[in-house]
């Protein structure tokens, strides 16, 4: 009952956080003259020259909050504008470009959290040894990489070098054609998904070649972050009486450290999991741009660089609004998972 | 770390090493095997907005269209002033000049299977005239035609759908008729842009597309962006036919079997999104692709690359200009003060010639075209660029003069600049670097002429300089013009003619000019022609309503299989004629 009715309350508070997050989009219009503002209106050339009629038009020197509610009501009715760039509707653009973003997230996101739970609790667990020296010493390299550079070295080299070895886009071109073909149902527009089950494994193992630049790229810059949360936390669980405890009891160290001090450890790396995951979705905005990887980020790239308002906007609060319900799975599974979050304040 | 771990790892790292050192070994110094020999990959930036033939106006658009539609002529070769029969065997003009006639080919099938016949030639056109989208290339239709302007309406109401069906009509024996309202020589031009590619008039019906009553013509007039229904399918006579279109990815086209010429040389044509220029680069290194689209920027990196041909300098037609504002608006942010105070420029401070003059004085061209342009341009004297017919390569240019220029700035204003000096943004859009060096070098030369002239450039997002130039708040702007057809009044009339793109848009209005546009392109008389457009440059000249640039020169990049390639400026593609090219050694 207790865990029902936090998840009640925490939906509720998402209506007063969605109002905020859409405050502070709104809000960052403002910040655009309204010649600016009055292309997000603009869908044909025409109206370029009556530029004054759509500021008229559209209430643009209204007062704030009157422009806040039009603009709302038609966020509501689902119309994000124009993504001038793509040549469609932005909610359009959202549901065309999440698939790949997904691909690449579905991925990337277990890579990144499992082998940085793994090796952070190899560091750890040989503390100061030389795994723990040279993991940390990659993780600080990983976390320092710039992934623009990163990203075109691999490029250049399993590209480049080795000659289409690993190839940037999302397919090969005899695989783009076919999964555009009549022949191929795209179910999902997860290219290895509708791959199994068109059951055409040509399409899924060109879809996971295409995918490995991205993912190590991802995963590199990642998981040395996760490793790092990891480590430190791991060591404090470490420390721990109950580890002490279970050594006392004569267990093989293999299970104390995985049974009894990982699993403690863990908590910190999940929910911090929950915003990489989020994070991924959202776009990786150099990585998908680098393989040309057509997936929101690198929307949001080609939407940011052309300035293309509407997009941008949308984009915004499509990242926003995922944020916040990221936010609100992460409390709840820690809720359910953690039994040191007491629920209602009430004590146990 | 245990002995057995180190061990893989040991041999994980030998076995990378080795690979790394074999498999380059492995490759050798032969020309590489064909990659996708029988399909023709770009690899391009950007894509199609419509696949309307009768809405598109952006050569991305182009590029599919003019694969997929065929016109009723077309242009031979390279040339632009010499032409073909495509969808016509036989052509003539009128001896006035006004009527133009076209045999049609029997025997022509579009890819759904329905034959080609005149009354699709002649629906073609009426569609066009009915439809009149505002962002469309149907004011090249409308000009010649009626006489008129852009657009179909006259004061509110629709123009009367007789007068749009009457220039056009099927005559005996497979010939079709256009009426024109005067002589228009590059009329027959007009008809080679893939806006003149013939669509079928059942199958545009039968998607909702105009049906010929009046009704149909009222609701379909000008419509919503994207909202015509040809936008999405295609259904020509062409040596392509339209696979799939993947919007911000890739258009695929594929051969068209029943092609009445011999069948296209390659079993599909790709089209390819690539916006990062790395990734476009490796494409074609690695041969994942037959064309690249190369930046000038880039053109160096692109020196000695192996296994690519490159065509060097090609005459592009085009011309970049620098237009001066007479009418800047009071509200604008660019002219300081709004006064001639020395803190600003008021709002009609180009309208005084010497300033103009002072201007270009003081623009150093060889510095742009060296630096900006890493020498890939020519000067122009006059919006007749070449490559356009009554092209003059006789007339004066300007150059780089501070003597004169000072001269000019001295006797400006009654001589009020010199002496109170003046303050000024030039803007130009962010991310055009070529753009800011012509801002540049023209601030920093203004400045060394007087200590108080106080000349800067700042960069404006293009969506947001675009409507600031409709809106008459930048006080100068630099934008260029790509040819719709390859006539001299094409260029000239968007230079000098009131109602000309740019001339409105600097509010330049020189009656004069005006009159001999409109004389120059209604005469048949081609000497007369000639005459006027040099009288024409004669005024540009002299008045200097704003600077000619550069008129730009352009490389094409291929991988070195690609065998066939000539250049025309005509095709939308910069690959040039798909047909006609050639994947072998």
């Amino acid at each position: 009952m207790e865990f029902r009715s936090y998840l009640i309350r925490r939906l509720f508070l998402l209506i007063p956080v969605l109002l905020g997050v859409s405050i502070l989009i709104f809000g960052l219009l403002q910040l655009f003259p309204p010649y600016q503002r009055a292309m997000l209106y603009v869908t044909d050339p025409r109206q370029l020259s009556n530029i004054d009629e759509i500021i008229e038009l559209y209430g643009l020197n209204a007062p704030v909050w009157q422009q806040y509610f039009t603009w709302l009501g038609q966020v509501f009715q689902g119309n994000l504008g124009w993504s001038k760039v793509v040549g469609m509707s932005v909610t359009d653009a959202i549901f065309n470009f999440l698939p790949a973003t997904l691909e690449l997230a579905i991925f990337s996101t277990p890579i990144i959290i499992l082998g940085g739970i793994w090796l952070g609790t190899k560091a750890a667990a040989h503390k100061d040894g030389l795994i723990d020296h040279t993991t940390r010493a990659g993780a600080i390299v990983g976390w320092s990489l710039p992934t623009f550079w990163f990203g075109l070295v691999l490029l250049m080299i399993f590209y480049g070098y080795f000659r289409g070895l690993f190839p940037p886009e999302r397919l090969s071109t005899a695989m783009s054609v076919l999964v555009n073909s009549a022949s191929f149902t795209r179910y999902t527009h997860l290219n290895f998904i509708d791959g199994i089950l068109n059951w055409e494994w040509r399409v899924v193992f060109d879809s996971l070649r295409h995918l490995v630049l991205p993912v190590i790229t991802l995963s590199v810059v990642n998981i040395a972050f996760i490793m790092r949360l990891m480590r430190s936390s791991m060591l404090e669980s470490l420390g721990r009486g109950y580890v002490l405890t279970a050594r006392a009891k004569g267990l093989p160290e293999k299970q104390v450290i995985n049974k009894h001090a990982r699993r403690n450890a863990m908590i910190p790396v999940l929910t911090v999991s929950g915003y990489i995951f989020a994070a991924i979705v959202n776009g990786v905005v150099i990585t998908e741009s680098i393989f040309n990887y057509k997936g929101l980020g690198w929307w949001a790239w080609r939407t940011a660089i052309q300035l293309d308002v509407s997009s941008i906007l949308g984009f915004a609060l499509f990242s926003g609004v995922l944020f916040v319900l990221t936010n609100l799975v992460v409390d709840l599974l820690y809720a359910k998972f953690d039994p040191r979050v007491r629920l209602g304040g009430g004590v146990k | 770390m245990k002995p057995r771990t180190l061990g893989k790892f040991a041999v994980a790292a030998l076995v990378l090493i080795v690979v790394a050192t074999v498999l380059p070994a492995c490759q050798t110094e032969e020309k590489p095997e064909i990659k996708n020999p029988d399909t023709f990959i770009v690899a391009t930036i950007g894509g199609p907005e419509t696949l309307d033939p009768a809405a598109a106006y952006d050569s991305a658009s182009g590029e599919v269209l003019q694969m997929v539609y065929e016109t009723l002529i077309y242009y031979k070769g390279e040339k632009t002033d010499e032409y073909v029969e495509v969808l016509a065997d036989e052509w003539e003009i009128s001896a006035d000049g006004k009527t133009y006639r076209f045999h049609i080919r029997d025997g022509i099938y579009f890819h759904n299977g329905n034959e080609m016949t005149p009354e699709d030639v002649e629906y073609t056109f009426e569609r066009q005239l009915v439809q009149d989208y505002v962002g469309a290339p149907t004011w090249m239709l409308y000009e010649p035609l009626l006489g008129i302007g852009t657009s179909s309406h006259v004061g509110d109401s629709l123009r009367p759908l007789s007068d749009l069906t009457s220039v056009v009509e099927v005559v005996d024996d497979n010939w079709v008729e256009f009426y024109l309202a005067a002589p228009y020589e590059p009329f027959i031009q007009i008809l080679c842009g893939w806006w003149g590619g013939i669509v079928d008039k059942e199958w545009c019906i039968e998607n909702g597309d105009w049906d010929g009553t009046q009704a149909s013509y009222e609701a379909l007039n000008n419509p919503a962006a994207n909202a015509w229904p040809l936008d999405l399918i295609t259904n020509g006579t062409g040596p392509f036919k339209l696979e799939y279109w993947e919007k911000a990815v890739e258009v695929s086209l594929v051969r068209n079997e029943n092609y009445w010429r011999d069948e296209a040389p390659f079993a599909r044509l790709l089209i390819k999104d690539v916006p990062e220029w790395t990734t476009r680069k490796l494409m074609l290194e690695n041969g994942d692709c037959d064309y690249a689209y190369v930046p000038t920027i880039n053109y160096e990196e692109m020196e000695g690359a192996a296994n690519i041909t490159v065509y060097k300098d090609l005459p592009l037609v085009q011309c970049e200009g620098f237009f001066f504002n007479y009418e800047i608006s009071s509200e604008s942010t660019f002219i300081g003060s709004g006064q001639l105070d020395g803190n600003g420029i008021p709002t009609d401070f180009f309208t005084d010639q010497d300033i103009r003059k002072g201007f270009t004085y003081s623009f150093d061209w060889e510095a742009y075209i060296d630096d900006a342009m890493n020498g890939h341009g020519v000067q122009p004297a006059s919006p007749v660029v070449k490559g356009l017919t009554y092209y003059n390569p006789d007339l004066p240019i300007y150059s780089h003069d501070a003597a004169k220029a000072e001269e000019h700035f001295k006797a400006a204003f009654g001589g009020q600049v010199w002496e109170k000096g003046f303050k000024m943004t030039l803007a130009y859009n962010s991310g055009n670097d070529t753009r800011k060096v012509a801002c540049e070098i023209l601030a920093d030369n203004i400045n060394a002429l007087n200590p108080k002239f106080q000349v800067t450039a700042a960069p404006q997002e293009w969506t947001s300089y675009g409507a600031q130039m409709y809106a008459q708040v930048l006080p100068c702007f630099q934008v260029g013009w790509i040819p719709d057809f390859f006539d001299a009044h094409n260029f000239i009339y968007t230079w000098m003619h009131e109602g000309g793109y740019w001339a409105y848009y600097q509010r330049y209005n020189n009656p004069e000019a005006t009159a001999l546009i409109e004389k120059a392109i209604n005469s048949p008389d081609s000497d007369e022609r000639q005459a006027i457009y040099d009288q024409l440059a004669g005024i540009y000249y002299d008045e200097c309503p704003g600077i000619l640039l550069v008129q730009p020169t352009g490389n094409r990049y291929f991988r070195d299989w690609v065998k066939g390639f000539y250049f025309n400026p005509a095709n939308s593609a910069n690959y040039g004629w798909v047909y006609e090219l050639e994947k072998k050694y």
